[in-house]
């Protein structure tokens, strides 16, 4: 493809309100190659990478020059709660989304603002999770998947729209949060609302033109198989939603999603396995089928959503390197799984934080048996740990290929009490069957500590250190190869950098508000920058709530979305 | 269209979803209303328009709840100030509304005073008039419906 050569010009705004010439700005339009083996200077989706590692090659930024990263420049968006988009970084030309899906192109260099788009959203929409976790490129478009559930391609340089096309009714519940998945020439998205009596799917849109190719239920219909695993309608409204952006395997053209819980959440109003609820799926880009899936557990009635695309790892079993995907699971345990052909075969898993409920695995299959005292019903209240939020939750863990240790931001001494009530479907309303009178966190006793960043040996499947924290840690991670880990995702507001290695904190800068944003890195003109988003809000901020309701922390964390970007002095 | 004046208000949902509620049947539990146009429309299209309709002691109320109501009925909008749930819990012994999604409480002797977080602000309540046996809409919302604007 030919390298468009666009000017600011075409922002008449922006021109009037600065009364000065106008930069040019090159964009490089995003092909097939560039997403397969991105540029180490770019961060091109959502987690740099198709194997979701969150790692970057760059290493300027590192363990001896870390001491003098400073915040060069910052972008306040004007918007509260939850900001969780990573910038993406196209050659000096970067992407954030916002909740209420503003998205703003910026020069990643100077912070010089580009263009934005703000989505003109329905007043009656309900947002369970007010955020957007960031944006999909490809030629010369950039896609956002939106809260009233259109994908949107605009015009990369301009900010124009090109196209949008509506997936799901968002008065029946449905809603999407998440960074779109491209590859193959094909804009993948997956739906939200498992709260409210949705059939979750994955859909895959022509990148250019935006006519849906395929769409794949993640709850089987009539005749499928799977569908044995749902009683009468519940398939209906069972829920399984798709809320975060999946991996992908360009040499099988494979594409592995992690699916939500099912509805409502108890398990006994949905008697049976459920599949694919709490999964991972193995989708064929071309086609959608599902070649392969592994039910992480079944029935669920925790509330404990699969949702994090599994990292595509290859790691050591037995002197045998296995093509792996790894999970740090929302029920509490890590999984090690194999990518056999288009299946998914399981490999071993173990709790990385205190779980309860499981009574064991099959070490054939990993399918868990259930202490049935640790599960609630409708009726039935439970205590059980890790509490609803998981051992992790949404925030993404890392993984660097030079210590060969993944990074999960973790919650441990954190335990739920729920007890699950009638329930009743009605279109476009909550349909958890919780009752909220009675469900509450509860800390471990003499709990020191909540959050944690936990460092996983995959190769030796143990865990080489962990650092704590005294409450709970919502960060996504981005490892580096200048041997260094970042991460925010504590109510103090900081965003930290430590040694990847140790474990050891190596920088820290305070912030406006909570970072619950993942973090990227890239390069302009020989300089690396590390951004993040700082603006707390969603389930962060109602965790933080649940712990001032139990005395555990007296603080309140102050909302506003600000952009911060960093570089060495 | 949001709730206009001299709507009257019917069953949201069940059998007899789009009928006027009477006022005998306004006993315990909050009632599920929409309002209906004087030309048959019932204007369910959004949560929005979605009320619930309730009877509690005058001498209970105080007095901003007095201003919309009418005698012992007062209705609420359905929808959470927090992120726009439905609101459809009940606590009757401490006449809280309650909200599933993230257990906020209001207060419906005090004008849907927050009892309990993390909704940041009351439920808005819409004026009404009993007018023999039904009920009438008599003006606007009490403050805005839903949450606030990111």
């Amino acid at each position: 493809m030919q390298r468009t050569r666009l000017s600011l010009l075409a922002s008449a705004a922006f021109v009037a309100s600065l009364g000065a010439v106008a930069n040019a700005v090159d964009y490089n339009p995003v092909t097939d190659a560039r997403l397969v083996s991105p540029e180490p200077h770019n961060w091109l989706m959502y987690r740099g990478t198709y194997d979701s590692h969150g790692y970057s090659p760059l290493s300027q930024i590192n363990t001896e020059t870390v001491a003098n990263l400073k915040p060069l420049w910052m972008f306040s968006t004007g918007l509260r709660e939850g900001h969780q988009a990573p910038p993406v970084v196209n050659d000096g030309v970067m992407f954030i989304t916002t909740p209420n899906n503003h998205l703003i192109a910026l020069d990643a260099r100077t912070g010089e603002q580009i263009w934005k788009y703000v989505r003109d959203l329905p007043e009656d929409q309900v947002q369970m999770h007010p955020t957007n976790r960031g944006v999909g490129l490809y030629g010369n478009l950039v896609y956002m998947a939106t809260v009233d559930c259109f994908v949107i391609a605009l015009d990369a340089a301009t900010g124009e729209l090109v196209w949008e096309q509506e997936i799901e009714d968002y008065s029946a519940g449905y809603y999407m949060t998440l960074a779109p998945l491209v590859a193959d020439g094909k804009v993948m998205v997956g739906v939200s609302g498992g709260e409210w009596g949705i059939r979750g799917f994955v859909a895959a849109l022509d990148a250019e033109k935006g006519d849906e190719l395929w769409r794949t239920f993640t709850i089987p219909g009539p005749g499928e198989p799977g569908h044995e695993t749902w009683q009468g309608d519940t398939w209906k409204t069972g829920g399984v939603p798709v809320w975060l952006t999946g991996s992908y395997d360009p040499e099988t053209n494979l594409s592995y999603w992690g699916t939500g819980n099912g509805g409502p959440w108890m398990g006994d109003a949905r008697p049976g396995d459920n599949l694919y609820a709490t999964s991972l799926l193995a989708i064929d880009v071309e086609t959608g089928d599902l070649t392969g899936y592994h039910q992480y557990h079944w029935n669920d009635s925790w509330d404990w959503d699969e949702v994090s695309a599994p990292l595509l790892i290859d790691f050591l079993r037995d002197e045998r390197t296995v093509p792996g995907l790894v999970h740090p699971g929302r029920n509490g345990y890590l999984w090690f799984l194999e990518r056999d052909g288009s299946d998914i075969g399981f490999v071993d898993a173990q709790p990385y934080v205190k779980q309860d409920v499981f009574t064991s695995l099959d070490p054939d299959t990993g399918r868990p048996t259930y202490d049935d005292a640790k599960k609630p019903g409708i009726g039935k209240g439970v205590t059980f740990c890790p509490s609803l939020w998981g051992g992790k939750d949404w925030p993404p863990a890392a993984f660097s290929p030079r210590t060969r240790l993944l990074y999960i931001p973790a919650n441990d001494n954190v335990c739920s009490h729920m007890e699950g009530i009638e329930v009743e479907y009605r279109r476009g309303r909550e349909f958890m069957g919780s009752n909220p009178e009675v469900a509450t966190l509860v800390v471990a006793e003499g709990a020191e500590t909540i959050g944690e960043l936990q460092a996983w040996d995959v190769d030796a499947a143990e865990q080489k250190w962990s650092v704590k924290f005294e409450n709970h840690n919502w960060g996504p991670v981005l490892a580096t190869a200048g041997d260094l880990v970042f991460m925010g995702g504590t109510g103090d507001r900081y965003f930290r950098a430590f040694d990847a290695n140790s474990g050891d904190l190596l920088w820290q800068q305070r912030t406006n508000s909570g970072i619950t944003g993942v973090p990227s890195t890239y390069m302009v003109d020989g300089k690396q920058y590390v951004a993040v988003l700082s603006g707390w809000g969603v389930d962060a901020e109602r965790e933080q709530a649940a712990l001032q309701a139990l005395g555990r922390t007296s603080v309140t964390v102050p909302q506003g979305g600000v952009l911060w970007v960093f570089g060495l002095e | 269209m949001k709730p206009q004046v001299d709507d009257v208000l019917v069953h949201a949902f069940g059998e007899r979803a789009g009928v006027p509620i009477v006022a005998g049947e306004v006993v315990g539990a909050p009632l599920n209303a929409f309002p209906k146009a004087p030309d048959g429309v019932v204007r369910d299209g959004s949560l929005h328009n979605q009320l619930l309709l309730l009877r509690l002691e005058e001498e209970a109320m105080t007095a901003k709840t007095q201003r919309y109501a009418s005698g012992p009925f007062v209705a609420y909008s359905a929808s959470c100030t927090h992120t726009g749930c439905e609101v459809s819990g009940w606590l009757p012994e401490e006449k809280n509304l309650v909200c599933p999604c993230h257990g906020s409480r209001f207060d419906i002797a005090d004008a849907a005073r927050v009892a309990l977080g993390p909704a940041p602000k009351p439920l808005a309540m819409l004026p009404i008039e009993r007018t023999g046996e039904l009920f009438r809409v008599t003006g606007t919302f009490s403050r805005r419906v839903g949450p606030e604007p990111l």
